[in-house]
């Protein structure tokens, strides 16, 4: 269902001093005229309700253009290495024919209702909050949720121009086309600049409903532009969190607990202050918060420091215990969150059954968690790199006692993020904030990687059991339990994400499990323990999808299946699937036939409106002892995003998630001793390097529906690609990750 | 535990220029760079020489210097990111970088390029595995090593000139 397309004050212009224009806009992304709201939920199925805020306006996009001809797009979304400052730009420059070689980006302000993501809107029951979307970077959301009103606005802005440079030429605007920058009337050859227009152009009354470029129009959209921020990333230039400076800022690394929720009882730091620069250590609620001149002083001083602490939550806990206590659980039924035919009846009496069991993760940004704050008590400036700055800047106005509007939060380019800086305990903002009222000066919070590692909010221990039945030679009936640590630590996180009943976060992947098996049934469990816990690029897909293409590949085998051919069985009413799963074959050369040395797996897996079939080519080589050699040769992958704004981007998404799958398939791992996290950097938690990073290959299908996320798709299918493959060599499901801890498997 | 040694007067040649700095000469490089000469282009990604974020050159050769006390480079030549695009070589990476859409978050970057830089001036061809011997000490968590190695290659081809 689609609502009004008209709305009365969709968009405002005002001149700007030296002229030029600035603009701003409000689109609701369910009011597209060419486009069906972006969504590939559960909420599908929910029918919009009457929106009595609909005529509120609350602006979302916003355009300048200076009398110098300059475009500069000011972006709501995170820059978190995805691409967000090329591809929204890119977006606003497509419909207003802007020349691209005088774009350029601008983060937003936080605020959520006016820079948060239409894809969020109705999300919250927030009143201005649902309105406008939440202002976080997550969920493959950016490109899909600001899609449809970016493009509007620069089509509406155009528009706008093409007036104002018909009153000036007293001609009529269809004699007048737009290119470059510049409108230009053929007949007389004259040419006014954007920037010449733009102050009178402000002047106009918006178009209710521009028209919008079919695909074949587009000059920008499906052009491998070059990312506009790559110059400041090549040479020295950008300012992340942990580079920004404000004066007379002091540098505070902060003595957490030593097992989670454990209580700072006593310090001494007596021997701190023979470090020069070493200026006090103040007591928060997460710790002990060592003041230095700069970070080496704050970091050699904090070594001295001794500290007792009382126990907490997450005393005793050993993960080596987890695998025993998730299996309990996965033995006793848990929430339904799917059940087709008789899957009820069927579930968990399989003739088949696995277990698998997945460990804690941490993200490892390259950049440390860092805040700059300055808090001057009536109101306070932050500086950090966030994917959830309107959150941030509201947890931080909470603990400083201040209203959200006194708090300037100023979002960064982050160093990765992968999560971690969408925080649904707002745990590093919390502290800072804590931290700025004890220490009451201009001040830096930054965690050293030790501090990043040890530091909680890991992806969830997970435990699947799935179970199966054939009959006849095909697969009758399919179970997947899952147990895994609920992500709702946070009473903030129901309210802002409505996640009340079914987590999403745990059943995902899992529920959407794609083959047409005739019984079938999905129930979770949500496990509590001391251990914080947050979603990690692909969230339960990466583990849910591990199962299930792992256990597909042991089924086909007991049925006497090729695992190709018994997808493609199983997918004939899926055409988008069936697509992708075809063409990296294709790309691999691989048909049930094929003989030769090499192994290979595959495994498919469709969200974020996206899809994408994943390939791997590996050798694996039987050992004189019986354990087996294995070589990745290659990953292939064929993705589905629709419309690929920027191609060369979302092939650099979908490299960049198998890089990063592959750390986790093969060695990612945390693991806890009586509480302790037992890893502590990259020598212990390594991540995948040069010399273990196989040839890659990835084609995009050429799609015209709207574009779908990709900023974790090329994520989950990687590690059950990689095991499906070694399976054919040996036989073995592998039911644990990472991979390397199988003593039969050797990885070159 | 002990403390670091108490502060000492070192001149040292940082990008062509020679600076004079009051520092404990236990103090590492890389914090002499960003915190007493503003030079925040060199990163911390580790402080153990994990992850190469941190890479500068000290005479000529890519140096941790997350873990290179200021002392061991005295009388020594320090080259940074911010003089890359000074030479030649330096600014035909940058350029590479930014046509193969090589950097993502880009934190890595600056570690990775002085790491490129220095491989190539040692070895103006490199073989796969020498690429590999020279650049598995950089770490880049958003994954863009076989972009990296297409970006070496081309360049050893003469590319970006």
């Amino acid at each position: 269902m689609k609502k009004p397309l008209l709305r009365r004050d969709f968009l405002r212009a005002t001149a700007i001093a030296g002229g030029g224009m600035l603009v701003a806009c409000k689109w609701d992304s369910d009011s597209s005229s060419d486009t069906p709201a972006p969504r590939g939920t559960a909420a599908d199925n929910t029918p919009p309700t009457a929106d009595p805020n609909a005529e509120r306006w609350t602006p979302n996009a916003f355009i300048r253009i200076s009398a110098d001809n300059f475009v500069t797009v000011i972006v709501g979304a995170a820059e978190i290495g995805q691409g967000t400052m090329t591809a929204i730009p890119m977006i606003v420059a497509e419909e207003l024919d802007a020349d691209w070689q005088r774009v350029s980006w601008e983060q937003s302000p936080a605020s959520a209702i006016t820079y948060g993501n239409p894809f969020w809107q109705g999300e919250g029951g927030l009143g201005d909050l649902d309105q406008a979307g939440l202002q976080i970077t997550a969920a493959s959301t950016t490109v899909r949720g600001y899609y449809t009103s970016q493009r509007r606005a620069g089509a509406a802005v155009r528009q706008m121009l093409l007036e104002t440079a018909s009153d000036q030429l007293g001609v009529s605007v269809d004699s007048l086309t737009t290119r470059d920058s510049f409108v230009i009337h053929e007949a007389s050859g004259t040419r006014l600049s954007y920037g010449s227009l733009a102050a009178a152009a402000a002047e106009k009354s918006p178009p209710s409903a521009p028209a919008l470029k079919s695909p074949g129009e587009f000059r920008l959209i499906g052009q491998s532009k070059q990312r506009l921020d790559a110059r400041e990333k090549t040479d020295g230039s950008l300012a992340y969190g942990f580079d920004f400076e404000i004066p007379d800022m002091v540098t505070v690394m902060v003595i957490r607990a030593p097992r989670f929720g454990a209580i700072l009882q006593s310090s001494d730091d007596s021997a701190a202050w023979d470090v020069e620069g070493y200026l006090g250590s103040h007591r928060v609620p997460s710790g002990l918060a060592v003041v230095g001149t700069d970070f080496w002083s704050a970091e050699q001083a904090r070594k001295q420091i001794k500290t007792e602490w009382l126990m907490g939550s997450g005393e005793g806990l050993s993960t080596a215990d987890l695998r025993d206590q998730f299996d309990t659980r996965n033995s006793l039924p848990g929430l339904p969150v799917r059940n087709d035919g008789l899957g009820v009846l069927s579930s968990l009496n399989g003739e088949i059954t696995a277990d698998y069991h997945f460990p804690y993760l941490a993200h490892a940004p390259m950049e440390p968690l860092n805040v700059t704050i300055d808090y001057r008590g009536s109101e306070c400036d932050i500086w950090c790199g966030s994917q959830w700055p309107d959150m941030d800047a509201l947890v931080a106005a909470t603990v400083l006692g201040l209203p959200v509007t006194a708090v300037n939060f100023h979002n960064l380019l982050s160093g990765g993020g992968f999560g971690r800086r969408a925080c649904l305990g707002f745990d590093y903002i919390q502290e800072a904030a804590h931290v700025a009222r004890a220490v009451n000066r201009p001040l830096k919070v930054v965690w050293t990687r030790e501090d990043d590692i040890r530091g909680g909010y890991y992806r969830p221990y997970t435990a699947c059991r799935l179970s199966a039945s054939l009959a006849g030679g095909a697969i009758d009936s399919w179970s997947h339990r899952v147990a895994s640590q609920t992500l709702l630590i946070s009473p903030l996180v129901e309210v802002a994400t409505g996640l009340v009943t079914e987590e999403v976060q745990t059943s995902q992947g899992a529920k959407e499990m794609p083959y047409a098996i005739p019984n079938v049934y999905v129930d979770t469990h949500s496990v509590i323990n001391g251990v914080p816990t947050l979603w990690v690029r692909s969230v339960a897909n990466a583990t849910n999808v591990y199962a299930v293409e792992t256990f597909f590949d042991h089924l086909a085998k007991q049925a006497g299946q090729h695992p190709l051919t018994l997808r493609r069985e199983l997918l004939t009413e899926k055409p988008r699937h069936l697509a992708v799963l075809n063409a990296v074959a294709e790309m691999a050369n691989w048909t049930p036939q094929t003989q030769d040395n090499l192994y290979r797996g595959v495994a498919l897996f469709a969200s974020y409106e996206s899809l994408i079939a994943q390939l791997v080519e590996a050798e694996v080589v039987e050992q004189n002892n019986g354990t087996h050699k294995v070589t990745i040769r290659k990953i292939y992958s064929a993705v589905d995003c629709g419309t690929a704004v920027n191609p060369d981007l979302v092939e650099a998404q979908i490299e960049s998630g198998i890089v990063f799958a592959l750390s986790s398939a093969l060695f990612g791992e945390i693991e806890l001793e009586e509480g302790v996290v037992k890893q502590s950097n990259f020598h212990d938690y390594p991540v995948l390097r040069m010399y273990q990073t196989p040839a890659i290959e990835t084609r995009i299908l050429p799609s015209d529906h709207s574009p779908g996320g990709v900023g974790e798709l090329g994520v989950p299918c990687v590690a059950p690609a990689l095991a499906n493959a070694i399976y054919a060599a040996t036989g073995e499901l592998y039911t644990s990750l990472p991979l390397n801890n199988n003593p039969s498997l050797a990885f070159e | 535990m002990t403390t670091p040694a108490p502060r000492e007067t070192f001149a040292l040649s940082v990008n062509g220029r020679v600076e004079q700095t009051d520092v404990s000469p236990d103090k590492p490089l890389l914090w002499v760079l960003r915190d007493e000469l503003d030079l925040k282009g060199s990163k911390y990604g580790c402080g153990r020489a994990l992850c190469g974020a941190c890479t500068v050159h000290v005479d000529g050769q890519p140096t941790r210097a997350c873990v290179t006390p200021v002392k061991a480079v005295a009388g020594k030549s320090v080259t940074t990111i911010e003089a890359l695009s000074e030479t030649e070589l330096g600014a035909r990476v940058q350029r590479a970088w930014a046509s193969l859409n090589v950097p993502q978050c880009g934190y890595c970057q600056s570690g990775q390029i002085m790491a490129v830089v220095a491989l190539l001036k040692a070895i103006p061809a490199p073989t796969d595995q020498q690429i590999d011997e020279a650049l598995s000490g950089n770490i880049c968590r958003c994954g863009m090593y076989p972009r990296i190695r297409k970006a070496v290659h081309e360049l050893a081809a003469g590319g970006f000139a």
